[in-house]
């Protein structure tokens, strides 16, 4: 490929056609492009061969040769029986599409983007072409004819494109007649790539550093320990409450588990540190786990297998520390993971107990199996039995806020209603985006499923677009300019998103919101949010 | 005299433009809309047209706005830079982070000179449709401006994001070895983020 | 493949069928064609069907992964959704029930929101419309066909026919789902081909079943409205096949656009079980409608769940215990 500083970079047709319809050449003959700004670099050899995964070897997307194995073609097909016997769904969803066009136009990517390949259905088809063509007698006989299509290395590397190019949100699914689910072809995809040592580097690296150290970051122990040591002394500088932040603590009778975007990046130390400082409030005996760091899980984004081997240390945390149940903090995937994923990859976690609030007595009879509850179910309970701490909601009058439901938690485990209770119980301002974007109907923050990086931005603010054009409507029509959500990915990616197509609408997590308002007993005059800014009408005094 | 036929001209150019273009703006825009659309492959073309749902749709709804918003700038007696500007800034924001080249990206300025043309027909006047061109010109160049603010703020994005991951390293080194308080230092959006700096020209 | 090509491959090839049907009738074959035809591919349609339905059937569900359209359940106070996320198996048929008879998710398409006081296009209820009417008239219209497969007409068929035949035109009466199929089918077939979003993603596999349809539907039409044939003649033959005792002697009396139809109809029911088609069956078992969401209070087993490499507490341990017990972070093996 040509350098920008050289002529052949440039398409001349292009830049001397200036009124010009596209080619309209049909899909199959149309190979992909690779733009900067468009694809995610390839992941570092290193990181495979921590993970043990194949091919592990560096390579560039932009090459022509991505020094695939021999064989490769027996692999992806081999790899394609294999899941296509394992996965009920995968076969199905290849059978029975009946191309209606109803997901057509609900994918974030397409509406944002504009190109007909990030349909869904078309996305499937990547897949389902090669399906038809060696696993259906039809496809095997007529070959075109009936829909299926050789498999080249032009769409290996179609794949990558567009299958990095799917946040798995799953708003397709919610209106397909028969269910079919994108993100399952996706993971699928994302599977079979793999088998060639195919993935992308700001995946497999955070997987290869949780495996390792326990979270993705990388985060060791004894940085993570300093870490929370700052966060004792912020939080002292902002409330006057000295806390002891416990970590691996034997017998307590809560782990509470958290993605470890939360404990590094802003904003979501924010809501980090509400976590620190509501637990304390209450006066739950919990513990932070070192090895068990990370609750989010990339492994979702690689292979079920990569999936199992990061999810299990949870289980396993929880068994060795004597605890009675888990608490999982606000996270997008990691809830998809924990709510359909990890009682059946790693129970049964018979050595827990029924999730039961020690303050209000609930029982959580909704995760006996699983045994891990969602923060927002564990104070949305709390304020119901009115025994959540005081609050003082005026503190959060600086912000207008709206609520963006995460894809996974709204499609994957379907928590609607549990945040809006809490968030209207510590704001004042609270307003909802237009209905066909909330909600079941949510649009994705544009860099889910691990396409959350930087040199994709491109791809990332023409996905972010439609959440982009609801947050900016509040904006004009409510004045909002707080943008709360549930997920570490949305805290990094909607920041940005936010700052692109609604600007001047910050993000925070719903914990640092309840931080922010609930009155601490024993706490000094609160001047300050837990950002530092000034609290409103403090600047008055 | 040379004075005074030239302000006369402008007159009647005034005059031509007002009566001439008001008559057909409405056409124009849309012919000018439906252009801009057709620089997408026809099934996303259809699909930019078809849903009126801002929300589902918010490229084709800021694509309709803006376009009669500026063929409202080409009509109107003088051409409101700042107008024209706030309405540019909606289609290049969007395309900025299409999967395009710049040329493709900025090529829809100028269809709206085809466009003009398409619509006055026979009607046309040399010296009207020298002003429109004119005047296409013009939107070009401050296409061109907001073109490349917006990948320079896409970059700048980057950048941010980079550093508020590494925010907790920074403040805690800065905290320590260099008794900066991090709430001193400038902010890190300092530098060109604001969407009004199109604007600003 | 692009639109006209796959077009075309599809119209000719249901002509020649047709042809095929018709000419070889005309020719003398209608035993062929009127006994033998329709018996294989009776057998093929069932057997494919089974043997189709055993396949998804046989590749298990390892993960419980329904999409949830609505509010879980979770604490008692909370007004959740039993339909949109289903918690017991009989909320998970109502919700089956309502997607296969309704189309439920398709008519979530549409959208009534006003956009600068004009209401938005709702052209996705079209598409809801469209299949509704078409399949129900389909239904209908296979009921009605029992009669000509049954000595005795059973009630039910017969309060249909009244039911349908409901405007009380024409002779034979003139029944709504004779049009209703038609319309349905050239409303899909049209915007198939008319909208470009879609005709992009069409496929020769989405034409040909469409026309096929097409060409029985229409042949049927006019073998009761137009071009009408011995009907007496067609039940002897019917009831025939149906009674596993064919009566070959009433094919002589009948119109040749019957087998036509026929022949259609037969490679119909033989294509069924190897197409898209197959979605009559598939929706039945997609998992992500008909699962309850109820993952965290019953565990799910995957048959095959994979052992696989951990990275366990020791092995961690060992790898930080230093850097752990230098913070003071407690640790197993001092």
């Amino acid at each position: 490929m040509a350098k920008f500083d050289e002529m052949a970079f440039y398409d001349h047709k292009e830049m001397t056609n200036i009124s010009y319809a596209p080619p309209a050449t049909p899909w199959m003959d149309t190979p992909v492009q690779f733009r900067p700004g468009s694809y995610i670099y390839p992941g570092k050899a290193r990181h495979l061969e921590y993970l043990g995964l194949p091919n592990a070897r560096e390579w560039e997307v932009t090459e022509n040769d991505w020094k695939l194995q021999d064989n490769w073609k027996q692999i992806i097909l081999e790899g394609m029986a294999d899941r296509l016997q394992r996965f009920r769904s995968f076969k199905l969803f290849m059978d029975i599409c009946v191309r209606c066009g109803a997901c057509a136009d609900k994918c974030h990517f397409f509406i944002g983007g504009g190109d007909p390949k990030n349909m869904p259905v078309l996305r499937a088809e990547l897949l389902r072409s090669i399906y038809r063509k060696n696993f259906t007698a039809m496809g095997k006989v007529m070959g075109k004819i009936a829909g299926g299509r050789p498999l080249t290395i032009d769409v290996i590397k179609e794949w990558f494109y567009y299958f990095f190019q799917c946040t798995e949100c799953r708003r397709c699914s919610v209106f397909c007649p028969y269910g079919i689910d994108t993100a399952e072809i996706t993971i699928m995809g994302r599977e079979l790539l793999g088998l060639l040592g195919i993935y992308v580097n700001w995946i497999i690296e955070p997987a290869a550093n949780c495996f390792r150290t326990g979270n993705h970051l990388g985060i060791q122990p004894h940085t993570m320990k300093d870490i929370f040591d700052d966060f004792a002394t912020d939080i002292e500088d902002i409330t006057g409450i000295s806390l002891d932040i416990p970590f691996n603590k034997k017998g307590a009778e809560v782990l509470f588990v958290t993605p470890s975007g939360d404990i590094f990046a802003e904003p979501g130390i924010y809501t980090a540190m509400g976590y620190c400082l509501f637990f304390n409030e209450i006066g739950l005996d919990y513990t932070w786990s070192t090895y068990a760091s990370e609750g989010g899980n990339f492994g979702l984004f690689t292979s079920n297998e990569v999936m199992k081997r990061l999810n299990s240390k949870i289980y396993a945390e929880a068994q060795r520390l004597g605890v009675k149940y888990i608490i999982g903090g606000e996270c997008g995937h990691m809830w998809r993971v924990l709510h359909q994923y990890m009682d059946t990859m790693n129970g049964p976690a018979d050595f827990l107990e029924t999730p039961k609030n020690p303050i209000t007595g609930t029982v959580f009879e909704h995760a006996k199996s699983t045994k891990m509850i969602h923060i927002m179910e564990f104070m949305a309970d709390l304020i119901k039995n009115g025994k959540m701490p005081p609050v003082d909601k005026s503190r959060n009058d600086d912000c207008v806020v709206t609520f963006h439901d995460s894809c996974n938690p709204a499609r994957g485990m379907g928590i609607f209603e549990e945040p809006r209770y809490v968030l209207r119980h510590v704001c004042n301002n609270f307003v909802e985006m237009p209905e066909n974007t909330i909600r079941e109907q949510t649009f994705c923050c544009g860099g889910g499923a691990g396409l959350g990086t930087d040199e994709n931005m491109e791809m990332r603010l023409r996905g972010g677009l439609p959440r982009g054009a609801a947050v900016k409507h509040v904006q004009d029509e409510h004045g909002v300019n707080r943008l709360s959500c549930m997920c570490a990915i949305d805290r990094a990616t909607l920041h940005t998103v936010c700052e692109y197509w609604a600007h001047g609408v910050e993000v925070c997590g719903i914990t640092e919101l309840v931080a922010n308002a609930m009155i601490c007993k024993g706490e000094k005059k609160r001047e300050i949010n837990m950002r530092f800014q000034p609290l409103p009408g403090a600047e008055q005094e | 005299m040379q004075t005074r036929r030239l302000a006369y001209q402008a007159h009647w150019l005034s005059i031509m433009l007002s009566r001439t273009l008001q008559l057909k703006r409405e056409a124009i825009a849309q012919r000018w809309l439906y252009s801009v659309y057709d620089s997408y492959a026809p099934e996303t073309a259809k699909f930019l047209k078809k849903k009126k749902d801002p929300f589902d749709n918010p490229v084709g709804a800021r694509m309709v706005a803006s376009t009669a918003g500026i063929c409202e700038q080409i009509c109107a007696d003088e051409l409101d830079a700042e107008a024209v500007c706030g309405h540019l800034i909606e289609i290049i924001k969007v395309r900025a982070v299409q999967d395009m080249s710049p040329s493709k990206a900025m090529s829809f300025v100028f269809s709206l000179k085809d466009a003009a043309r398409q619509e006055l027909g026979q009607e046309a006047d040399a010296a009207l449709l020298t002003e429109i061109d004119r005047r296409v010109d013009q939107i070009a160049l401050f296409a061109f401006d907001i073109y490349v603010k917006c990948r320079e703020q896409m970059y700048q994005l980057r950048v941010n994001e980079v550093k508020r991951k590494v925010k907790t390293i920074i403040n805690k080194f800065n905290k320590e070895n260099c008794g900066v308080d991090p709430e001193d230092e400038p902010g890190e959006d300092a530098p060109l983020t604001s969407t009004q700096r199109g604007v600003e020209l | 493949m692009s639109f006209m090509p796959s077009f075309l491959i599809s119209l000719a090839a249901v002509a020649v069928l047709f042809g095929i049907g018709y000419g070889g009738a005309a020719a003398g074959a209608g035993a062929v064609i009127g006994i033998y035809v329709p018996y294989a591919a009776l057998l093929v349609f069932l057997g494919g069907l089974v043997w189709k339905v055993a396949d998804w059937a046989n590749s298990p569900v390892p993960f419980r992964i329904p999409t949830t359209s609505g509010q879980q359940k979770s604490l008692d106070w909370i007004r959740r959704d039993p339909i949109d996320s289903p918690f017991t198996k009989g909320e998970v048929v109502l919700r089956m029930a309502l997607e296969v008879l309704f189309f439920r998710s398709l008519l979530k398409n549409t959208k009534t929101q006003l956009h600068h006081g004009k209401p938005a296009y709702a052209t996705d209820l079209w598409l809801w419309l469209a299949a509704i009417i078409f399949h129900y008239s389909m239904l209908v219209v296979l009921l009605r066909h029992l009669r000509l497969f049954l000595a005795e007409t059973p009630f039910f068929v017969t309060a249909i026919e009244r039911a349908d035949g409901f405007m009380q035109v024409g002779v034979p009466v003139f029944y709504a789902t004779s049009i209703g199929i038609l319309l349905g089918l050239l409303w899909l077939l049209s915007r198939r081909i008319l909208n470009p979003l879609v005709r992009y993603i069409s496929l020769p596999n989405d034409y040909f079943p469409l026309l096929l349809l097409l060409g029985i539907a229409g042949s049927g039409f006019c073998l009761r409205y137009i071009d009408k044939t011995d009907i007496v003649a067609v039940k002897e033959l019917t009831v025939g096949l149906a009674s596993f005792s064919p009566a070959a002697d009433a094919i002589a009396n009948i119109n040749p656009l019957f087998f036509g139809h026929l022949f259609l109809v037969a490679i119909l029911f033989a294509y069924f079980p190897f197409s898209k088609l197959m979605h009559l069956a598939g929706v039945f078992l997609s998992p992500t409608r008909n699962l309850a969401n109820n993952s965290r209070a019953e565990r799910h087993i995957n048959p095959w769940n994979p052992k696989v490499k951990m990275h366990t507490y020791d092995e961690y341990e060992d790898d930080f215990r230093d850097l752990m017990k230098e913070v003071g972070l407690p640790v197993e093996k001092e």
